[in-house]
């Protein structure tokens, strides 16, 4: 399947993968400042588990910081 | 009016606007690099009425991004310089200060009876002491945060930062920021706050996240 991710585009993804499947399978932790949308759409973090993922998806990975 | 005439001859702003602002009262706690450069654009725009809230002394280290300050100014409350130096850019603006730190204790009565709090702080207590405190308010608040070459900001009215992170106070990264970073997000996030104080339209609870390096700028909408 093929998703973007963080503006890289890869068919290297299985069908019917979860949120959560994504971020195990790349191996990044769900900290509790990370904020994923789907195709500009916030995902609540309960729903990652939930959330299955389409061909041509495109995904973010924002954490949410302080500072400047 | 000569102090706005080329903010008013843009075609979306006209007096009124100006005057609806005069009205409307804002806070920004944390006048750093982000809580200047947005207390500039602010005073000098039309959003006359401010209040801005900090506890650090002035540091060295700040001088990269914190265009108000100068060397003759370390070790002063940096509360005192930003209110002078801010006068200085519009004297008939109605500019307050209060030096110390937001709390749970205190933060209800900091920001009752404003129209907009500026979340502008560094540090991941103090950010939720603010979303809390602005939830339970009731006041619409924006948060701004800079590191490295990436920003975001985020006008919460009908959310909150709670609703989309779960920030740890143990981690709070203070990573290295290139100075003109802070001015980019600082003044994409000062034309909305300007924007909702004027009564304009204004892009609402959406997340919107620039990162330089890839020249990607995203938006996710709560």
């Amino acid at each position: 399947m093929r998703l973007k991710v963080d503006s890289a585009i890869s068919n290297e993804y299985k069908e019917g993968m979860s949120i959560q499947d994504l971020l195990d399978y790349k191996d990044i932790e769900a900290v509790p400042w990370l904020v994923i949308s789907v195709n500009g759409i916030f995902v609540k973090r309960a729903e990652f588990k939930t959330h299955i993922l389409n061909e041509g998806d495109e995904i973010e990975l924002i954490y949410i910081r302080g500072g400047g | 009016m000569e102090r706005f005439s080329r903010l008013l001859q843009l075609n979306n702003i006209s007096i009124d606007n100006i005057k609806l602002a005069s009205k409307k009262r804002v806070l920004i706690i944390g006048v750093g690099g982000v809580g200047q450069h947005i207390a500039t654009y602010l005073v000098t725009n039309g959003v006359s009425n401010l209040t801005i809230i900090d506890f650090d002394k002035v540091e060295i280290s700040n001088l990269n991004r914190q265009i108000l300050l100068s060397e003759a100014d370390i070790g002063k409350a940096k509360v005192d310089v930003v209110k002078s130096a801010l006068y200085s850019k519009n004297v008939e603006a109605n500019i307050a200060s209060i030096n110390i730190r937001v709390s749970e204790d205190n933060i209800s009565e900091l920001i009752k009876g404003y129209d907009l709090v500026v979340d502008a702080v560094d540090n991941w207590s103090s950010k939720l002491v603010i979303a809390k405190g602005c939830q339970k308010e009731n006041i619409s608040y924006m948060h701004i945060g800079v590191d490295g070459y990436k920003g975001q900001y985020c006008l919460f009215v009908n959310h909150s930062l709670l609703d989309i992170a779960k920030p740890d106070i143990v981690s709070s990264p203070k990573d290295g920021v290139l100075g003109p970073m802070v001015g980019v997000i600082s003044s994409l996030a000062a034309i909305d706050i300007i924007h909702y104080i004027f009564g304009l339209e204004v892009e609402l609870d959406t997340l919107i996240y620039y990162d330089h390096l890839t020249n990607k700028l995203v938006k996710v909408k709560l």
